[in-house]
Order: C-alpha cells, then structure tokens, then sequence
C-alpha cells in the first residue's frame, strides 16, 4: 500500500464525540460529503537572516515552519491542533486564514484552491475564513473605541449595509454589555477584549474559524468562560473551528479530533479519545505525560519526562524529526521520514515504531 | 518552630493610588519550614505578586507595607534598610519571576553575571576560574546543553526554557533558604514546564530550600506544593494540605476554581466558569469579598466580612463555618463541588443536553 491519505479519515463524525471515539468500530469511514477544508502537502516557509546572511550563503534560505500537512476538516467540526512553541502550528492557522504565502501545496476550501485565485475572488472567500489571534491587544487599534473596532472589518471587506450586524447584536453574540461599546481596548479586561476578537472575526459571518491561543494569558474562569462562548457560537452559527493551542488540559474540551503537530508536520491525528486514550505517538505520550493535572493525588513521575528542548525549524534532524529526543528511536528513525499512517479508524501516526513501543508505563498517569 | 524558615505575619501591604491607600494584600500570615513548598494560588488581582515583591524588599514606589511582620529566619524584613535587603536578596532569598529575561541584564554573558552573583553572596570560595567552574557544572546540573559553551551565551541568545533554568541554576549555587517562584512556568511548553517543575522540586530535596510558588495554574500547585493558600481580593481563603484542600474544597471560592480547572481527566464534562469579575481594590465590597459572585451567600456574608475558621485541618474564610454567624445555610451544602456551581447559569446546562 502507498501512502495512505487523511482524506479517509479526516471527515465523518462531526455529531457526537463519544461515539466516533469508539475504536473498534466498522470499516473504512469514508467521507460522506466532501470536506469543508482540505489541506494537501502544504509548506509554508519564513526567510530567515539579514540580506547579507543570504548573499553569502547564496541563495534564499528558509525556516520550514510547515513542511507538508495533510489534513482534511469536516463542516461543523472542531479540530484540535497542538504542540509546543516552535512548533509551526500558528504558521500553518496563519496559512489557512491566508496571511502567509505558501511555499507548496493546496489549501482546498469547498473544493476550490485558495493558493491559486485571483487575489479578488480569494477576497470575497476569505471572509469566510476568519482567524482570531492570540494576543488581543496587539490585534485591536489602541485608538479605536469598540463600537468602530466591531464595524471595521466592514469598511476593510466593503460589506453591503444589509448584510452588516449592528454593534449591540455582535456585543450580544459574545455576551458583552452594550455599555461596553464605547470603551477603548485599555480599558478592555483580557476576557472582554478576547470577547471583541471573536466579535470582529462573526462579524463578516465566517463558516470557518482559526482560533489561535485564544485562552492564553487568561484567568483559569475567564478562560472557561470564553471557551464555552466558543462552544456555543459553534452550535448557534454552525461553524467549523481549527483551535490551535498549546494548552492539552483545554483542548480536550472543545476539540473532536487532535491533529499533534512537532518541527512543521504533523506526527498525529485521530479522535479526541483515541489521541489522549491511546497515544501512539512517542512524542503525544511525552506530552500527555508531561501535563500539570489539577490533582495532587496523581502526581507525575520524573521518569516519564522528555529531555530537551524541540530544535530549531532552521535545521531539523533527520528522518524522523522526533528522533534526537526519542527514548524509543530505532535506526530507521534518524534515516527515513516517517509517514502518517493509518493504525486504526480515523487515527493515523508517523512512527517507524509505534506497534512496537510497549504499551505504556508513562500514560498511566492518564488514563481516562 | 525554630525549623520556619520564612515567616509572615498579618501582613498587608497597600497603594497609593489616586491620592488614596488601597490595599492589594490584607493580613496575610503563613510559615514556611525548610524544604517545603508552599503554593499561593489565586486569579490576577488576588494580590499574589504584590506578595512576593513584598518578600522580597521589591515594591514599587507607591507601596507600602502598611501592617504586619516578614521574618527571614528570625530576622525582621519590614524596616530593614534597602542596603541589608540587598545582600539578603540572591544569597538568603531569592526570586525566579515569569520571565527571566526581566532579571538578566542583557549586555553580559550568562556566565559573566552568574560569577558574579557568586562572588557577592558567597566571597572567599575560589578565584574567578573556579568559580566559572561551578557556575558550568550548576549549569549543566539543570539540563542546559553545552554548558561549557553556553556559558559565554547572552541571555537572548538561550530559550525562554533555559533562561528559566539559568535563574534555578543560580539559585542551586547560592543555596538560598527561601526561593519565591512567582509563575516560573507560565510562559512555558507542558514539557518545559514539567521539567522547570522537578527541577524546583529537586531544589528543596537537594538543598532544603523553602519554596514559595505563585502560580494561578491549578495544575502547577497540585503537581508541586506540599501546601496552598488561596487568595482572593487580597485575602486568604483557604489554606491547607494540598492533597485535602483539592480533595474537599470548602471556600465556595475554591470549590469554583477547582471545578473551573480544566483536566485531561474531567474534558467529559462541560467546563465551568464564575460568573462576574475580581472587585477593583478601590472598590471593594462591604462583607466577605466573594459574597457579589458567591452562589450561597447570605445577608450577613454582605454585611460582615468573615475571619479565618479552622474546618479539619484546613483554614476557611467563610461564615458558613462559623457556629455563630448568623449563616442560616450548612456546610454540608458546600462539600459537593459539583453542587456549588449547579444553578449558576441555566443556560450552559441546556446547551451541554442539546450537546447530547
């Protein structure tokens, strides 16, 4: 068998997540419909060193954040996308949400190619795809009162006045009092100034949403509370969320599926149970082990901790780009890159070794 | 206790804000013994980082430490002069903050500034090569790789990961008896933050150093305190042994907390938030603090702000546990946390049916 790919598996259950957890299950899910967004080998690469650092090395030289992604996203459903800082997951949101040229590969939005529009129709699409950042208030205008901040979006994208909400409908949709309207973003909590984000990105009523950290920095209830707006939104509006963070404890909240993304590939994805039930992936398991569970009576051990640091996207290892932290690396590991492969319905892995790691002593931490 | 390390007593420290004194901590008192690590938990606002810059002799301008007493093993830190607080800073108690970048001065090398910190805290143990010496081998005792070449690094040349472990590192050499780690992790990857946190936990196996973590991340304190203290507004409202005060959470404030952290192990269920926002210090309310967003409050928790009450082992600032109050409530209605936030927002338990 080839190379299988994610489009097998990548859509299906976008109703209940229990019961497209369940593992054994019956055959090949095939898509019923096609997906809503579907990523083929995608790269996107940053330059990286002043002009003289380039001419010396004579030619472009490049940062791979994204080194080929495949993954399709369902209408309606929520996608969990995780890993560590530097781990090219905000790149690869940045790329959907069309802010980052694409070095290769497709971005395939209701069947049509987002890397190869004219810049006027890929306008009109990409109202529907919203991103809402992670830090606030570096994405409000400091100058602007709320009220202007909710209705800008409308002047940039010259939206039709009938199609536009008025400022209390959008302060209503992400529960902020109208009062609110008039203050400016300093004088915003974190929650209500994350609340105006999300406001903005309804405001041109997007199908689909790139929420990236959007609960970092946030208070543990604050935090709570944005999240289970989003929720809500999701079911009232019928969107579809990539929901990027690095924030395990969260996810598993919001999240039908987890895609785990390390060094600019993605080296898991399946459902949310099976992800966090049934890691196969060395690195998810390090990270699953490594989370701070609120529960002094199951403390982590010491001994199921990863050592090190991920390494630079300037230069990745070899092969496998885990491989220089795996305790479970063989020699395929640092000769051949790893594949996502299916090992079960929906859920795909690449590792050389993953039916051979033994079924784990460092996860029982977290069993469900 | 001849054994406390770092002792606090009463001790409120307060503002000048707007030609007026708010007080960020009020009357906060807890002791320390050696090797210990004591969790101070709360939502920002709750006063936890005016606390630990009052420890350490840092407050800004407009603060003051209006009431109370800091004692470092028996040697009174309120009035001490800012020349006597700083040899005790570094050498006796010392700080890792949330971003080490604020207390690395980026124009000399790592090496340079820890040689340094040395030879002010502990003089007249070798010359400067051996001390490098020692400052490479604590180095590469808190996982920094290369630290032989690392050494000659500036601090914005390492990772936000590595700054952190260049301040434990110090932190192992000078052997302080108190450290504060105010949000050591908050800026950190799950394995990054994982790793800092045995690191710390080392420390005080090692070294015996009393460890003083502010942290708001639920997960953090469970995973590395022996015991917690919650605050709010400024206040204590809970305090005891970590595994109990988790385990049953008495302070409605609390129970909140708890049940608005999310876990790994609970993602089932719909997450929880607390309705309403921290009160402005320059605004606060009349009795307990919590009582505007607390879902059991009664007329007197309006009227009179309630003192600490001994419920088990665990100390709670609530009229509920009070015999004499005036709470006409009982107890056992907030044992249960799930029971202190049911009824909170009717409008979440119908969207988590229809999620069904």
């Amino acid at each position: 068998m080839g190379e299988p790919t994610l489009e097998q598996a990548g859509v299906g259950g976008t109703g209940d997540r229990q019961a497209t957890a369940s593992q054994g299950g019956q055959g090949e899910p095939g898509p019923s419909r096609p997906p809503l967004l579907s990523i083929k080998g995608l790269r996107a690469y940053f330059p990286y060193g002043g002009s003289f650092d380039r001419l010396l090395a004579g030619e472009r030289r490049a940062v791979r954040a994204v080194d080929g992604v495949d993954i399709d996203i369902a209408r309606g459903e929520v996608v969990g996308l995780v890993g560590e800082s530097g781990s090219g997951k905000t790149t690869l949101g940045r790329a959907i949400a069309g802010l980052m040229d694409v070095a290769g590969g497709q971005i395939l939005y209701d069947g049509r190619d987002l890397t190869r529009m004219s810049s006027r129709r890929w306008r009109r699409l990409r109202r529907k795809v919203q991103i809402i950042f992670q830090d606030p208030y570096s994405s409000l205008s400091p100058r602007l009162r709320v009220e202007h901040l909710l209705l800008e979006p409308y002047t940039i994208h010259k939206v039709p006045v009938d199609q536009r909400y008025s400022v209390s409908e959008l302060l209503g949709m992400v529960d902020l009092a109208f009062e609110l309207r008039r203050k400016y973003p300093h004088e915003l909590s974190g929650g209500q100034a994350r609340r105006v984000g999300i406001a903005r990105a309804l405001a041109l009523r997007p199908e689909f949403i790139v929420a990236d950290e959007i609960t970092s920095g946030l208070d543990v209830s604050a935090g709570s509370s944005v999240l289970n707006l989003m929720e809500g939104l999701r079911d009232q509006l019928g969107l579809t969320y990539l929901f990027i963070t690095h924030n395990l404890n969260l996810v598993g909240y919001v999240a039908q599926r987890i895609a785990v993304m390390y060094l600019g590939q993605l080296i898991e994805v399946g459902t949310t149970d099976q992800v966090f039930d049934s890691p196969a992936h060395p690195y998810t398991r390090a990270l699953l082990a490594s989370i701070s569970e609120p529960n002094p009576s199951r403390r982590r051990a010491e001994s199921v901790l990863i050592s090190g640091e991920i390494p630079s996207p300037r230069n990745p290892p070899s092969g496998c780009r885990f491989h220089p932290r795996c305790p479970f690396a063989g020699e395929l590991s640092s000769r051949e890159q790893p594949l996502l492969e299916q090992i079960a319905p929906r859920h795909f892995v690449a590792c050389h070794y993953w039916d051979r790691i033994p079924a784990d002593s460092s996860h029982s931490l977290h069993e469900a | 206790m001849s054994g406390t390390v770092l002792s606090v007593k009463d001790l409120t420290v307060t503002y000048r804000v707007a030609g007026r004194n708010v007080a960020a901590v009020d009357g906060v008192s807890f002791e320390v013994q050696p090797g210990e690590i004591l969790g101070i938990v709360g939502e920002s606002g709750c006063g936890k980082s005016t606390l630990s810059a009052a420890l350490l002799g840092l407050l800004p301008r407009n603060g003051a430490i209006a009431n109370g007493e800091i004692g470092l093993r028996g040697e009174g830190l309120v009035g001490a002069t800012a020349e006597r607080m700083r040899e005790l800073r570094g050498g006796q108690i010392a700080m890792v903050f949330q971003d080490p970048l604020t207390s690395l001065n980026p124009t000399f090398t790592i090496g340079s500034q820890l040689v340094d910190a040395l030879r002010a805290h502990r003089p007249g143990r070798g010359g400067r090569a051996e001390m490098r010496e020692k400052v490479i081998a604590a180095l590469s005792s808190v996982g920094i790789p290369a630290a032989r070449e690392r050494v000659d690094s500036y601090p914005h040349e390492l990772s936000g990961g590595q700054r952190q472990r260049v301040m434990i590192a110090t932190a192992l050499m000078l052997e302080p008896a108190v450290l504060v780690a105010d949000e050591p992790t908050s800026s950190l990857d799950v394995t990054l933050e994982a790793q800092i946190l045995h690191l710390l936990d080392r420390l005080r196996r090692e070294h015996d150093t009393a460890i003083v973590l502010i942290s708001h991340d639920l997960g953090v304190i469970a995973q590395s305190c022996d015991r917690v203290i919650v605050m709010y507004a400024g206040r204590q409202v809970e305090s005891g042994d970590v595994g109990e005060l988790f385990a049953q959470p008495r302070h409605p404030y609390t129970q909140a907390l708890l049940a608005a952290a999310p876990s790994l192990s609970r993602r089932r269920d719909r997450l929880l938030s607390i309705e309403g926002r921290v009160p402005s210090l320059s605004a606060l309310p009349g009795g307990c603090k919590f009582a505007p967003r607390c879902s059991y409050a009664e007329d007197v928790c309006h009227e009179r702000e309630p003192g600490l009450h001994a419920v088990g082992s665990q100390l709670v600032r609530c009229h509920a546990y009070a015999r004499d109050s005036g709470y006409r409530g009982t107890v056992t209605q907030l044992t249960s946390r799930a029971e202190a936030l049911a009824g909170q927002s009717d409008r979440r338990t119908e969207s988590s049916v229809e999620d069904k």
